[in-house]
């Protein structure tokens, strides 16, 4: 039985592994892949064979076509063998041509925890994606989203790479278990301060991002609150937790600007996850 | 005798002149000593307080020509307090009475204020125009004088330390203040760490719960309304604090030491606290 599993999987992967991306229907900018629950992109390597996925969630208003067509974010992913997936977010209102992640949680709206969880099978089903080795990033309401699945599920997936992006108040007691994430966050941000702000007229704050360090410090069983060890990476400054529970790593990489992606950002992540996330895991 | 120092000063070949360095001796009160060196010229003014860090001594700091000079350059007295051991057997290296829930001989609070009330009456320093500074342990005594009692200066200038386990849940009153840290810290890291040594048990706090607590002393909002980033320090201003308070946050990319030019950083904030923005 088990035998013969395998080997149903295997010619699955290598039947889907002979067609090139375009060739599976979607995905690209004006075809996405249409899920129960909403749509999603996706950009893969020339050679079809990714060695890894990342999704990355838009901002709060923006889109999963236009994280698709920015051509250098999703090339940063590409040239290091790695398919990138850009799911959409919930309209925020009818006729809405953007949308929003319910990082909030929200009884009343779309469970997207559970729809990138969806999308990953997906994804994994139709590209032939190792459904071990993706990770979840995003910006700004993307990046909270990315913390909100991070805390709530993390083993949903290998690990979380926010940026400008954190969790809203009240915070959590805690998270449900070791996180690898490395968050990374414009020093200067406005938008979403490292030290948070209330939003829509004081109806909605974000929280502080070193307080939302400390709990998933608490849920990685990190041995210590002060960092294992330091980087200046020109432009970063970084600060990393490694002494902790077994899938729990945490990295924090502040950058000199403002609300923004980090030029280069996808290196700083790739990096990481290739140097942590995927050799802990033996992938 | 401000005529008898004035004559001294206009003499002397030294740019500054040390009152009570270790030529002349300690300056001393009831409950401890503390050096004072003054500007070349000195006719009274502002005053600079720098806290030494573990294990050091006013005496020291007053010779230390870097701290010294960038403070008598502006025109400002240095006056550098001492620390006590806390165990009078087998001396322990001096430090200060941090509220870490260990037990010191003085009350550093009390001390501290002391130290200023004499230097101004002994050397013509304005008592509204101290900024009291201090690294490391000194930097931990800073925030506590601030929180305890906010009136001992005008303003707060702590590098390297900050508040201990327990957090404070609250301070008496709004401050203006500054602080620098390295972000690679080791010795006392932003996140604060655990101090095991002979029978004492104590932890450094968060810097970060730390400002969070001074933004609500001070009525500032989290968000900082200034950043400013160079080479070798990134700064965040917080600048919609309550009347007569103000917050800032130096961080440098290095380690255990002060933020590079941070005496030139915190007397251009102290008088532009003082005297407006050039």
């Amino acid at each position: 039985m088990r035998r013969r599993r395998s080997c149903t999987l295997l010619s699955a992967v290598l039947a889907l592994a002979t067609f090139p991306a375009a060739a599976q229907g979607c995905g690209d900018a004006e075809t996405p892949c249409e899920i129960d629950g909403g749509h999603y992109h996706a950009a893969l390597p020339a050679d079809g064979a990714a060695r890894g996925a990342v999704l990355f969630l838009h901002g709060w208003g923006g889109t999963g076509r236009g994280v698709i067509r920015n051509g250098g974010l999703v090339s940063g992913f590409l040239e290091r063998g790695y398919a990138l997936i850009a799911p959409q977010g919930m309209p925020r209102r009818e006729g809405d041509t953007g949308g929003s992640w319910n990082s909030f949680a929200r009884e009343s709206r779309r469970d997207d925890v559970a729809f990138l969880d969806s999308v990953a099978a997906d994804a994994v089903a139709r590209f032939g994606l190792d459904r071990d080795n993706m990770a979840v990033t995003g910006f700004s309401g993307g990046g909270m989203m990315a913390w909100r699945v991070a805390c709530d599920a993390p083993a949903t997936f290998r690990a979380y790479g926010p940026i400008a992006g954190l969790l809203w108040r009240p915070l959590p007691e805690s998270c449900a278990g070791p996180i690898r994430m490395q968050h990374t966050h414009g020093w200067a941000d406005p938008v979403v301060p490292i030290e948070g702000r209330s939003v829509a007229g004081g109806r909605f704050t974000q929280g502080d991002l070193f307080r939302g360090l400390d709990i998933l410090r608490a849920a990685s069983g990190c041995v210590k609150d002060d960092p294992d060890s330091y980087d200046a990476a020109e432009p970063y400054l970084i600060r990393r937790w490694t002494s902790c529970a077994e899938g729990g790593e945490i990295e924090m990489a502040l950058h000199p600007g403002g609300h923004s992606i980090p030029p280069g950002w996808s290196t700083l992540f790739l990096d990481w996850y290739e140097a942590g996330a995927v050799s802990a895991g033996g992938l | 005798m401000i005529r008898a120092i004035l004559a001294a000063a206009l003499l002397a070949p030294t740019p500054a002149l040390a009152v009570c360095g270790t030529d002349a001796g300690a300056c001393t009160i009831e409950t401890g000593e503390y050096h004072v060196v003054l500007p070349r010229g000195w006719e009274g003014g502002r005053a600079v307080v720098f806290l030494h860090g573990f294990g050091g001594s006013g005496a020291r700091e007053a010779q230390n020509e870097w701290l010294v000079g960038g403070v008598t350059a502006r025109g400002h007295a240095f006056v550098a307090p001492s620390g006590v051991p806390w165990r009078e057997a087998e001396p322990n290296p001096p430090d200060w009475a941090v509220r870490d829930t260990w037990t010191y001989p003085r009350d550093d609070v009390a001390f501290i204020r002391a130290v200023i009330d004499d230097a101004a009456e002994r050397f013509a320093i304005r008592r509204g125009e101290v900024l009291l500074t201090g690294f490391s342990r000194g930097g931990s005594m800073t925030w506590d004088i601030a929180c305890i009692a906010p009136d001992t200066a005008y303003a707060y200038a702590p590098a390297s330390g900050g508040f201990w386990r327990p957090h404070p849940e609250d301070c008496a009153g709004p401050v203006r203040l500054l602080h620098g840290h390295g972000f690679a810290d080791r010795t006392v890291p932003l996140e604060g760490r655990r101090i095991l040594w002979e029978e004492l048990d104590v932890t450094q706090g968060d810097i970060h719960e730390g400002l969070q607590l001074w933004r609500r002393v001070n009525g500032c909002g989290s968000r900082a309304g200034e950043h400013a980033i160079s080479a070798e320090t990134w700064t965040k201003v917080w600048t919609d604090c309550a009347e007569g308070a103000a917050l800032a946050l130096v961080l440098h990319p290095g380690g255990h030491g002060l933020p590079p030019g941070w005496m030139g950083t915190a007397i251009d904030w102290f008088e532009a606290l003082l005297d407006g923005p050039t």
